[in-house]
């Protein structure tokens, strides 16, 4: 129910999209996402693109909103631009403590670094975003002395404790690893938790739990997820797929 | 020639710069290589002018009369210093002196003894209660707290129809 709110509230809030292309050299968009940056970078509300000849005034809101004016030209008279900066500053002296983005617990969020290219920059994460609940926190048991430091995470009552044998995990590339939990073979997703942000699983875990009516059809079940060494894990069923060439 | 009333240095209209000749039409130049660049989720438009012109109006003629502590001929000598500005335009920082002398100087002298508070318009924060994090050109400043922030780019570069286009709704 509540992704159904969000997903209304932001098609409300939808009442502008850009129709730049959102990678390559495109210097307007370069422009503003640089400016924007900034202005969540150093937690202020206000701030301004200017090329000298045209001014464009900008303020944020929490939730990744950003309130844009038009291409105001220096020459405009109505009012002048020293007047419209008159007023910028008055605003600006309004908000002077800090207004970082914050997530759904007021928590500032981690802002992550664009790339060194013209290439698509991060987008602030949705706000109403919640994590899923943990429903497995999974410690690595350690059979064969290959050594990983069993981390517990959390203390939620719904955290329950799973144990997922180091010996017997097979690799099936990339991310994807076969183990074996009490009941049987799992799918294991791992990936570097040092790397990468915990948000980065709970988003993927509540994704899979968005698709509960697919399990074991064709999305496998999902089981849980959470930390397992250095790494972040996520447990699904193991679906044991038959080749394509051999069903020919 | 008297010192102007704070309406009538704020009125002043400054003119356009010129463009540089451009050497290859078809290559503006290597864009932003920023990696504090960020995406919103939400677009929305800002009427500011219109903000703008409902606080002006609203500012009580004491404050509109109050007279500038400028010389006489402010704006024709400043008008002198753009024209007599020598160095070619072609980067960033080189705008940054112009747009000191037509729009930081004039601002932070047009906004003593206002009767509500302004931010000042700073080139650098070292001395901040916190530090900026980003590499903002100008830095709006209030009560030593950043407060907002100015970043130029060229014109040459980012056009009116760029930024129309990241604008424009659907």
């Amino acid at each position: 129910m509540r992704f159904d709110k969000v997903h209304n509230t932001y098609r409300v809030n939808l009442l502008t999209k850009g129709t730049e292309p959102l990678e390559g050299e495109h210097h307007g968009r370069l422009a503003i996402e640089q400016t924007y940056g900034y202005m969540c970078f150093d937690k202020v509300c206000y701030g301004i693109m200017a090329t000298f000849n045209a001014f464009v005034l900008m303020k944020r809101q929490n939730g990744g909103i950003l309130y844009m004016s038009r291409t105001i030209p220096i020459n405009s008279t109505t009012p002048t631009i020293l007047k419209l900066l008159y007023y910028f500053s008055y605003l600006c002296a309004l908000h002077p403590d800090p207004y970082p983005e914050l997530n759904s617990e007021g928590i500032p969020i981690y802002l992550k670094s664009a790339p060194k290219t013209p290439d698509k920059a991060p987008k602030i994460p949705d706000p109403n975003y919640r994590p899923p609940a943990r429903t497995t926190t999974l410690s690595p048991s350690n059979t064969e002395g290959r050594r990983r430091s069993a981390r517990l995470l959390g203390t939620s009552p719904t955290t329950e404790s799973l144990h997922l044998d180091v010996a017997n995990l097979v690799s099936l590339g990339c991310k994807g690893w076969r183990g074996t939990l009490t009941n049987g073979p799992v799918f294991v997703k791992l990936w570097d938790a040092w790397k990468f942000s915990a948000s980065d699983v709970e988003h993927e875990a509540c994704v899979y739990q968005r698709l509960s009516e697919l399990w074991t059809t064709i999305v496998p079940r999902f089981i849980g997820f959470g930390q397992w060494g250095f790494c972040h894990i996520l447990l699904l069923s193991y679906l044991d797929v038959i080749p394509s060439s051999l069903l020919l | 020639m008297s010192a102007p009333t704070r309406d009538e240095f704020l009125s002043h209209v400054h003119q356009k710069l010129v463009s540089p000749p451009i050497q290859n039409p078809t290559k503006k130049g290597s864009p932003t290589k920023s990696t504090q660049r960020y995406r919103w989720r939400n677009l929305l438009p800002w009427d500011v002018e219109a903000e703008a012109r409902v606080y002006w109006d609203a500012l009580g003629d004491d404050q509109k009369n109050a007279i500038v502590d400028v010389m006489p001929g402010y704006w024709d000598f400043l008008q002198q210093q753009l024209e007599a500005y020598s160095q070619p335009f072609t980067s960033e920082p080189s705008l940054r002196v112009p747009f000191s002398n037509a729009f930081q100087t004039p601002h932070n002298t047009a906004i003593r003894g206002a009767g509500d508070a302004h931010a000042q318009i700073w080139i650098e924060g070292s001395q901040l209660e916190e530090q900026a994090l980003g590499n903002a050109d100008f830095l709006m400043v209030y009560d030593g707290k950043l407060c907002g922030l100015i970043e130029l780019k060229t014109w040459w570069k980012v056009t009116e129809t760029e930024i129309d286009e990241v604008r424009q709704g659907t």
